[in-house]
């Protein structure tokens, strides 16, 4: 009986041992896979980077616009500031009083 | 029970035979274990060990928006074992060729190179295990070969230094070589933070090679390096580079270079020289072309020098904006002796200190030089950063010729302060100009903004940092509307003006050097300036180096040099949004209404 014993604790545990190996070799096999998709998730990765900076260059945007977008000229370029912008809602509300009152005389 | 006979002879022959095999054995596995036991033991752990070096990734360089400017990627030496080619194979060869763009014979050479001579004395052969088919194939190229399926083709990764942008601040950014060394700008300036450290791995492998994971024993990640920023603007940049094309496609000139930065901290916007090399194919350019001029080259300012002795004048209280000097002596005496004054280019009479600027008078700028005296000229002449470096920090930069008073000669002192008798780089020109439009205060020029890792945090700063007080802050601004007035109707760089914005600037016009008199056909023209002149956003340099001109013209500096400022400041205050000084301008203007 305890021969028996004996064989089945030391047998089984000898088995228990080589499965737990072959589950670590499978485990580690996997994490190496792994470990290589990443690297080369990494440098597709970096692949895109690099292409997206270079389509990205303000040069190569503006040829993909060329003739129908473009950066306006200073002289183009109108800037209100808050006094202006304030007479200027003033001058229309005078003009809209002038009117108003053009009509009520004509009344 | 059977009784066998079995003769003496056979049994004994038959015993010592076994019994010598086994002994054989035995004594083998007495010589394997215990006889030779720790040679076997290092053969088998040499063939069973693998130590994998983990190539640290180097960091990647990026503008001051986070626009990427250089990056590491992998690529692959593809190459072919002609041993493992089977021949059944060989009508594959051509779509390989196809896809790594070489000639089928090559292909066929190099799997049909199965042997080599050993080279000794024995006149042997070496079978051959490798035959290089190509260097830097992209990973998309070589799943694409891979998926062939033409056995004895296979390839290495390596890392390799990528430039997106191409030619796009080539001379800022340098390069990396094919052994991996940062070979000159940034990538050498601020290598100890990019290289990053290199890791290795201990572990085993299969008989196939083949890496076994779970044995891993020892493991020293790879630390990659530090990424940086730089001061550069991407699109400053290329607009910048626009404009050196379109320069150099209307002038022909033998180089040219074009500076921004911003006063305030003196950080490079952008900075370009022509010609100009692409970093990811530096060996098939010149060398020459791989020159940072704006730093590396040196020239006689002329006239954008004026700015010197002008306001060191001043900052002495010597003279005043409103002083009248004439300019229309020839000489100047100092006790017994008389000293020739240079020409003009047109005769100016007797005009202020201010149209001294304004019109650019040499005798002038001269008589200005003579009132402040060798030393206290010398002494401004390296306040303003002149015989030294300006430390950008990248290599090559060379400080410039400026001799001390004892070695001038009797001219120098009326030389100098037009331009002359000196030898500058565009950057120290550029500086120079800075000061003024720094209230008179002298930066260090940069280039580096900070090195940060992966997750974007910051690991060291770079700050600005202030080299020196050179003129008043009140000096600073009398010299400032003497050159808003150079980019008038009345100055010599009107071709720099810009409707609605004030701007400040001097021309430069210089003859060259050539067998050793000033040529007037080989000229360096340059304009330094910056705008807005009451609150100053960039400074931007333009030299020109012999432009060439059509029909015998000259190449000044207001000319050549002035269109580009002008250009270049018009792309800027649309990028900046920067608004007129001249408010009547306005659509809106209340007097419009």
């Amino acid at each position: 009986m305890f021969l028996i014993l004996t064989v089945l604790v030391f047998g089984g545990g000898a088995i228990s041992i080589v499965w737990l190996r072959m589950e670590i070799s499978a485990t580690a096999k996997n994490c190496g896979k792994l470990e290589d998709q990443r690297e080369m998730v990494a440098r597709e990765l970096q692949e895109l980077r690099g292409l997206k900076s270079r389509l990205l260059r303000p040069s190569m945007v503006a040829r993909l616009v060329s003739g129908r977008l473009r950066v306006p000229s200073p002289n183009k370029t109108i800037y209100v500031t808050d006094r202006e912008l304030a007479a200027f809602e003033g001058a229309r509300v005078r003009k809209d009083q002038i009117s108003r009152g053009a009509l009520l005389s004509q009344r | 029970m059977k009784n066998v006979f079995i003769s003496s002879y056979r049994f004994y022959l038959t015993f010592f035979a076994i019994l010598l095999t086994f002994c054989t054995l035995g004594g083998r596995l007495f010589h394997l274990q215990v006889w030779d036991a720790d040679r076997y033991s290092q053969l088998a752990e040499g063939v069973r060990k693998n130590f994998i070096k983990e190539e640290a990734r180097r960091g990647d360089i990026v503008d001051r928006k986070g626009s990427l400017l250089a990056t590491t990627k992998s690529v692959v030496v593809l190459g072919v074992d002609p041993h493992a080619f089977k021949g059944e194979h060989r009508s594959k060869l051509e779509a390989l060729a196809a896809l790594l763009q070489v000639e089928h014979s090559v292909l066929l050479n190099a799997v049909n190179k199965k042997f080599v001579s050993s080279g000794d004395e024995s006149g042997g052969m070496t079978p051959v295990r490798w035959v290089k088919l190509k260097e830097g194939v992209d990973d998309s190229t070589y799943r694409k070969i891979k998926d062939l399926g033409i056995d004895g083709v296979y390839g290495n990764y390596q890392h390799s230094r990528f430039y997106p942008n191409q030619k796009l601040a080539a001379h800022v950014l340098g390069y990396v070589n094919k052994e991996g060394k940062a070979c000159m700008g940034v990538e050498l300036l601020a290598d100890y933070y990019l290289k990053g450290q290199d890791g290795w791995r201990e572990s085993e492998r299969d008989g196939r090679r083949r890496e076994m994971p779970q044995f891993r024993s020892v493991e020293f990640l790879a630390r990659n390096g530090l990424n940086l920023e730089l001061t550069l603007d991407r699109v400053i940049q290329d607009t910048v580079e626009d404009e050196l094309n379109e320069l150099i496609e209307t002038f022909d000139p033998q180089s040219a270079s074009i500076i921004v930065s911003n006063p305030q901290t003196g950080e490079i916007l952008a900075m370009a020289n022509g010609p100009t090399f692409d970093p990811n194919e530096y060996n098939t350019f010149p060398l020459e072309n791989q020159r940072n001029r704006a730093i590396t080259d040196l020239y006689e300012p002329g006239s954008t020098f004026k700015i010197v002795p002008v306001g060191a004048a001043l900052n002495e209280k010597l003279v005043f904006p409103e002083d009248i000097i004439d300019c229309s002596i020839t000489s100047y005496s100092i006790g017994k002796k008389s000293l020739r004054l240079p020409k003009d280019h047109h005769p100016l009479g007797k005009i202020s200190l201010h149209q001294v600027v304004q019109k650019s008078s040499n005798r002038g700028a001269a008589q200005i030089g003579l009132k402040l005296g060798p030393e206290r000229l010398y002494h401004y002449c390296k306040s303003f950063g002149f015989g030294e470096e300006t430390n950008l920090g990248l290599v090559g930069e060379r400080s410039g010729v400026l001799h001390p008073p004892k070695r001038w000669d009797g001219l120098t002192i009326t030389r100098l302060p037009m331009g002359h008798a000196v030898s500058v780089t565009p950057m120290q020109v550029h500086c120079a100009m800075s000061v003024v439009a720094n209230d008179g205060i002298l930066m260090k020029p940069s280039i580096l903004r900070r090195a940060f890792d992966q997750e974007g945090k910051t690991v060291v700063p770079f700050s600005p940092t202030a080299v020196r007080r050179v003129l008043d802050e009140s000096v600073a601004n009398e010299l400032n509307d003497m050159l808003v007035s150079v980019v008038g109707n009345e100055g010599t760089a009107r071709t720099a003006m810009i409707k609605g914005f004030k701007v400040a600037g001097k021309t430069g016009t210089t003859q060259k050097i050539i067998d050793g008199k000033y040529s007037s056909n080989h000229h360096v023209a340059s304009f330094s300036g910056y705008f807005p002149a009451d609150q100053p956003r960039v400074v931007i340099t333009v030299v020109v180096d012999e432009p060439q001109m059509t029909k015998g013209r000259l190449g000044y500096g207001g000319s050549v040099a002035g269109p580009s400022f002008q250009k270049i400041a018009k792309r800027l205050i649309s990028y900046f949004g920067i608004q007129p000084s001249n408010k009547e301008l306005s659509f809106l203007g209340t007097d419009n209404l």
